[in-house]
């Protein structure tokens, strides 16, 4: 029987467990609750700058050293950075489980950062920066345009920050950062194992209980109350336009199920009405979707939509504003809400196929949504899902803030 | 069972949920070439109406508790069943029903066709995937499944006849092999499903099969401009053994040092880790039934271009003449021995592992001789398949600043000129 084992060390550290008997591996996440929106504005990059140098080695461990190990006994391990938090996760052999425990503890306290290591890491920095933003004619505007939806929010830097904020970032600042946030109280592991759940503690209590380390718990996320400007337009150098419509919720838990059954419905699945909209539509659009963003500070659902360059830009607006006030009412009605139900409960079940995909799930639960009680409780919450709360939420929904995005393509033009 | 059908089982406690895939020996490989997209556009038709049920099928599969997910890649379809445990038999004859007896409207197709074009406009703004797709058609040349891409009017020319033709030789390609990983003991779910297929005619039909393309190795590069470019996309390919080949094990481990094991590998070593010129440069060892490759892709930073290609350059040279250490060769082994706990932890990575040795005609103990050769391996062993490598690298690819590429490009070989979007 799966169980989840909570425990605090007494430096702060927090471990959630989940004992998985029938699996050969472990999957270990180690997510520091610092993210790219409580850095300072002209140092922004430095969290994701931090992420990477996690992987340079310590006083134990060579550089370059930290991936070989785990990879010779067959695991893997990566990273990535968000707004709000630095994830770092491992798969092992369960027998190598201390291996991986004993590996993060020892870069949580003795990372060994030098100067030349922090030099050429920068310049990986803005490698990958050039490769993922600056290369890529979508993703740059796109990137571009956050300052204009998010404003003086934090939300309005991007993770991978830019080539002048990198640039502005000091070997002092990495090694003050490091000290300040990366430190017990302000972590949280989360561990699916084959091991015993008693003896896995005590790993754990061996190596990560004796970091004294302390620091600093960053200053929390403003909420994401509302967009900064209501339209933004620029242009891209493709041939094909993108439109978006993103409204600002507050974060709450009750909007969790109805906006993604709402995000079914409307652009996530195959039978959605966007994606049929598609096959009727007489202009040219190409592709068209929802997309919900749950995170601490707030929730984000997204329209968007693919053009060829030549689209009246209101097309699709016109589209969403016919979504509210017929389609969907014409639509959900409660035959097709108990199959949107039954299939979201079914493909949260069959998607834990393996130690990871349960562990990401479980990190879901309490990392972005705060109970690890969702884990057991969600296929219940959805079976118990009533079809007004749906409707309540698309009200609140349509009366939310909301920003349009048009970026136009190179041969737009109005018709 | 039959003859023609083979099934694996794998068992799992949790969780409560069936996973069938099933393989068929039909891919991108033996789409016509001036349709190529075809089996993509395909696959997005399959499964939503059949001639069996007057209502669209996605509800069905909802209320029998399952969904279903296709995908092709070069050598076959995967079709993928996830149930929940107690509806096992229904979904499975529901699957096959829709499967045996689709119906394909042009209102989906003309969806479809506008989904794909709109992902491939998508894909076409990004370098990589662009100076890829210019490496497989310099390489293999526009006549060839591997060297003629997709493109709008590749994906435009496909009309329901066709995808009518297409799909009754997949319906009719014989071979299938089923993975089966459930909560279910042995016997009782193989019975389910072999009582199932029964109630359907699998005919025995050929199919397609790529066979080895001889090609001209005399280094060549193909420069593709592209201006305001801060970084060179590098691509390039060197032909070496296909799956079936002897040589193909040796190889695998021995090509994991030199580019594809990641932080264990020589070329990320020295141009990221050394040089701090890139995000990754990476390799893969692609290997067919009969045909196989190395490609090694990733960008660099303008100013440490030459560089860059030197250090490749020269780690290729070093590497097939010397091979690598014993260090070296102990820890690509370590890698592939236990990643496979990592593999079976997953059942739908497990069951794709075993559809694929499948497909590609390997011994059906192919696992244990697999882990049997890979741990009897020893340096020798590699010596003698690197001897039978090219000497040096054959085809590059460069994406980006051509006054940059172009100097450079010349010192490796004959070169030529291709603009960004001519990838046809």
């Amino acid at each position: 029987m799966i169980k989840i084992n909570f425990f605090e060390l007494k430096n702060g550290l927090k471990i959630y467990y989940l004992f998985n008997p029938n699996s050969l591996i472990s999957f270990l996440q180690v997510w520091y609750h610092f993210g790219s929106a409580q850095e300072e504005a002209e140092k922004n990059g430095i969290a994701h700058l931090i992420e990477h140098i996690f992987f340079k080695g310590t006083e134990e461990i060579e550089e370059t050293e930290y991936s070989r190990l785990i990879q010779r006994e067959g695991g893997s391990c990566n990273a990535f950075t968000s707004e709000e938090k630095i994830c770092f996760y491992e798969t092992i052999p369960t027998e190598k489980l201390e291996m991986i425990i004993k590996m993060e503890a020892d870069r949580m306290k003795n990372l060994k950062i030098t100067e030349e290591k922090f030099e050429k890491e920068k310049k990986v920095v803005m490698e990958e920066f050039k490769e993922r933003i600056q290369n890529q004619p979508i993703v740059k505007p796109l990137m571009e345009v956050r300052k204009d939806v998010f404003g003086d929010h934090p939300f309005s830097r991007d993770p991978a920050g830019n080539i002048e904020t990198i640039n502005n970032i000091k070997f002092e600042d990495v090694i003050n950062y490091y000290e300040n946030y990366f430190h017990p109280k302000n972590c949280t592991l989360i561990i699916v194992s084959s091991k015993d759940f008693e003896e896995a503690k005590e790993i754990i209590e061996k190596h990560f209980g004796n970091i004294e380390k302390k620091g600093k718990i960053p200053l929390p996320i403003p909420p994401l109350s509302k967009p900064a400007k209501e339209y933004v337009e620029k242009k891209i150098p493709i041939k094909a336009t993108v439109f978006s419509k993103t409204y600002f919720l507050p974060k709450k838990e009750e909007f969790f199920f109805p906006l993604n059954l709402l995000h079914n419905l409307i652009g996530g699945d195959e039978d959605s009405i966007l994606k049929r909209e598609i096959q009727e539509e007489k202009f040219y659009v190409l592709q068209a979707g929802t997309f919900p963003f749950f995170s601490n500070s707030g929730t984000l659902f997204l329209f968007f939509s693919l053009h060829l360059p030549f689209i009246k830009k209101y097309n699709f607006l016109k589209k969403i504003d016919d979504l509210y006030k017929n389609k969907i009412k014409e639509i959900l009605n409660d035959k097709k809400f108990e199959e949107l139900k039954g299939r979201m409960a079914f493909s949260l079940l069959s998607s834990l196929n393996g130690s990871e995909k349960i562990g990401l799930y479980l990190a879901d639960c309490i990392i972005s949504r705060g109970s690890p009680d969702h884990f057991f409780n969600d296929l219940k919450n959805i079976e118990n899902l009533k079809i007004e709360e749906v409707f309540k939420t698309l009200e609140f929904l349509k009366e939310a803030p909301s920003c349009e995005v048009l970026l136009k393509g190179s041969l737009w033009k109005k018709i | 069972m039959e003859e023609n059908l083979k099934i694996y089982y794998h068992n799992h406690l949790f969780p409560p949920v069936h996973y069938l895939q099933i393989v068929i020996p039909k891919g991108e490989f033996s789409e016509p070439l001036e349709k190529k997209g075809i089996m993509e556009v395909l696959s997005e038709n399959l499964f939503i109406y059949s001639s069996k049920y007057k209502e669209e099928l996605k509800p069905i599969f909802d209320r029998e508790g399952a969904n279903f997910d296709i995908s092709v890649s070069e050598e076959a379809t995967l079709i993928t069943l996830k149930v929940i445990k107690e509806n096992f038999e229904g979904a499975f004859s529901l699957l096959l029903d829709s499967f045996f007896f689709p119906e394909f409207k042009e209102k989906k197709l003309k969806s479809s066709k506008k989904q794909a074009i709109g992902n491939l406009k998508i894909s076409l703004t990004d370098p990589q995937i662009v100076s890829e797709m210019h490496l497989f058609n310099f390489v293999f040349g526009k006549n060839h499944p591997l060297g003629k891409n997709q493109t709008i009017k590749t994906i435009k020319n496909i009309k329901l006849k066709d995808l009518n033709n297409e799909f009754n030789l997949l319906k009719d390609t014989k071979n299938w092999g089923i993975f089966i990983s459930s909560p279910v003991e042995k016997e009782k779910i193989i019975n389910s499903i072999t009582d199932v297929m029964k109630r359907y005619e699998l005919k025995n039909m050929n199919f397609f099969e790529l066979k080895d393309t001889k090609l001209d190795l005399k280094p060549k590069v193909r420069i593709v401009p592209k201006k305001g470019m801060t970084q060179v996309s590098i691509n390039l390919l060197i032909p070496s053994f296909p799956r079936v080949s002897p040589d193909y094990i040796p190889l695998k481990i021995s090509f994991y040092t030199f580019s594809e094991g990641g932080f264990s590998s020589r070329i990320l070593k020295e141009i990221r880790v050394e040089m701090g010129s890139t995000y990754g440069v990476l390799g893969s060892y692609n290997a067919f039934k009969n045909i196989g490759y190395f490609q090694i892709s990733g960008m660099v930073k303008n100013n440490d271009f030459q560089k860059a290609v030197e250090i490749i350059k020269d780690l290729y040279k070093d590497w097939r003449k010397e091979g690598i250490k014993e260090d070296e060769l102990e820890e690509a082994k370590q890698f592939y021995l236990n990643s496979f706990k990592t593999i079976k932890d997953d059942p739908l990575e497990w069951g794709s592992f075993l559809l694929k040795n499948y497909i590609q005609d390997l011994p059906e103990n192919y696992y244990d001789v697999l882990i049997e050769r890979i741990k009897n391996l020893n340096l020798e062993d590699l010596e003698e398949v690197h001897k039978k490598l090219e000497e040096e690298i054959p085809f590059w690819v460069f994406l980006g600043d051509e006054k940059i590429i172009k100097p450079i490009a010349e010192m490796l070989g004959e070169t030529e000129v291709k603009n960004y979007f001519d990838i046809e």
